[in-house]
């Protein structure tokens, strides 16, 4: 097992497929509803004025796809009253449903809305790094899923020695909140965290 | 608007009514003394009730409330543990008063109980400013920033005060009319003007409040949703409305207190009372869903 499992998701290949939502949701059997991995449509642009007195367009648009970043200080896990949301021995952020109350704070406080309420059970579930499969030596469902090979996991110091360190890129929030276990490599037009660009263009999806 | 969250703006503002209550009157009572004993007789089983109901209530919230024990088991961190014991402390304190009061022959079985009411009111009291101030806190989120600035704290002391000065108020115009003599003149300045002053000072904070969430109102998410947009979809006339309720509701009251300020022989107006009550907990249940409704959270 990983000592700091994280992701790492490629958004100059991404194309938005979702496909690694659906494995996600076919992998735990998840109800309506309740999506543990999601994709967000982030899109923005205008026309700008030119130094010659033209206009041109700086339209710009990408997909990040985004389940728990099994945080180095996760806020959901600060918030719980139950201490039910916790990290264990391997580095991912779980749910104990022995304690769980269904208090739905983890779900308030955490800006990657990765905590989700299942109602048939009344708890919060979430993400767990498909646990199950990496004990089998396989990668978990979304990043085995991926077709254009975006999504990829290991350990979070080699993933960084890799790809470089990216996560502050728009819409995700300030990584210093959380210490995301999260690696991004940014598109050409891919925005800072803090930006004012872009809109997502699919909330009723997330 | 967020209407799923009524047994939270439920819980929320019935606890924080019974704190307004308690401070105000053991304010009162500590300068007028047994006047304001007679005209507060029945609180504490009020608060209690308040306390209970509002924990009641609040289980409503849960997905599985038969693991609400746990949730004060991370109190070095998480501010809603905090909230629960608080919370607890502060009903457990008034089902002490309240046995006392409804037993007495309780405290001949345990003498030095009598000796300690005094200590468990003033105990009673500081518990509840603490729940009102952790229940602040629970939504002081680094992750929420139209929630993470003073107007929260301002709006829920804001409530602790106006209600409770509202509640304080009818049950003290209801026991002045029950149970005091007709030549008694009126209801004694220092109870008043406590009253008056809680009031005041309830929305002052509540018009405090305004400036705060109008500087994180143009603040939006990359959703674009901002504190104007969600107003713009609940509808200005039910915004409004939330804050002419609460004017109203002191407007009525001071209808009701400025003649016993005088002591013209009028006394209080239980009637009136229970409208600027009625008034008060509308404006404030409106404002606390459209509170609940701002929950603007940064990131995705």
């Amino acid at each position: 097992m990983l000592k700091r499992p994280a992701f790492h998701i490629d958004l100059k290949t991404c194309t938005g497929c979702k496909t690694c939502m659906v494995a996600c949701k076919d992998k735990h059997d998840l109800p309506e509803g309740v999506k543990w991995r999601r994709v967000t449509e982030y899109s923005g642009g205008n026309w700008v004025r030119q130094t010659d007195g033209t206009f041109a367009q700086d339209v710009f648009g990408y997909y990040m796809s985004i389940s728990c970043n099994h945080c180095e200080d996760p806020i959901c896990v600060r918030s719980c009253p139950t201490t039910a949301m916790h990290k264990d021995e391997c580095g991912i952020v779980k749910v104990d449903h022995a304690k769980c109350v269904g208090c739905r704070y983890c779900e308030m406080a955490c800006p990657y809305r990765a905590p989700q309420f299942n109602p048939q059970i009344g708890m919060m579930t979430k993400c767990d790094f498909c646990e199950d499969f990496q004990l089998q030596g396989k990668a978990p469902a979304c990043v085995a899923a991926c077709p254009c090979r975006s999504l990829t996991f290991g350990e979070y110091d080699e993933l960084k020695a890799r790809f470089g360190e990216a996560t502050t890129v728009a819409p995700l929030p300030e990584p210093t909140i959380t210490q995301p276990s999260l690696v991004v490599t940014p598109g050409r037009t891919a925005k800072a965290a803090h930006s004012d660009r872009g809109r997502i263009r699919n909330p009723e999806e997330l | 608007m967020n209407t799923a969250e009524w047994p939270l703006a439920v819980f929320t503002l019935v606890v924080q009514m019974a704190a307004g209550m308690m401070v105000l009157s053991e304010l009162a009572r500590m300068r007028a003394g047994a006047a304001a004993k007679r005209l507060f007789a029945g609180r504490d089983i009020v608060c209690f009730a308040l306390g209970a109901v509002g924990m009641l209530i609040s289980l409503a919230h849960l997905g599985n409330p038969l693991h609400s024990p746990f949730t004060i088991f991370h109190l070095g961190q998480s501010w809603l543990s905090r909230e629960v014991l608080c919370t607890g402390l502060f009903v457990a304190t008034l089902a002490v008063l309240v046995a006392v009061r409804v037993f007495p022959p309780l405290t001949r079985t345990i003498p030095f109980l009598a000796r300690l009411v005094p200590l468990i009111t003033v105990l009673s009291c500081l518990a509840g400013l603490a729940t009102v101030y952790a229940m602040a806190r629970v939504y002081m989120l680094v992750t929420v920033p139209a929630w993470n600035s003073p107007s929260t704290l301002l709006n829920f002391f804001g409530a602790a005060f106006l209600l409770g000065s509202l509640g304080i108020g009818l049950l003290a115009s209801v026991n002045w009319t029950v149970s005091v003599p007709a030549d008694e003149k009126g209801p004694g300045n220092w109870v008043i003007a406590t009253i008056l002053l809680g009031l005041a000072l309830g929305l002052g904070l509540k018009f405090a409040e305004i400036p705060f969430d109008l500087l994180a109102g143009a603040q939006h998410n990359a959703r674009g949703e901002s504190i104007l947009t969600i107003l713009s979809d609940i509808g200005m006339p039910v915004f409004a409305l939330r804050l002419v309720l609460p004017v109203l509701a002191s407007a009525l009251f001071l209808r009701v207190l400025i003649p016993a300020f005088k002591r013209d022989g009028n006394g209080l107006s239980a009637p009136l009372a229970v409208f600027a009550l009625f008034f008060g907990m509308a404006g404030e249940f409106l404002g606390r869903l459209i509170f609940y409704s701002t929950h603007i959270l940064m990131g995705l």
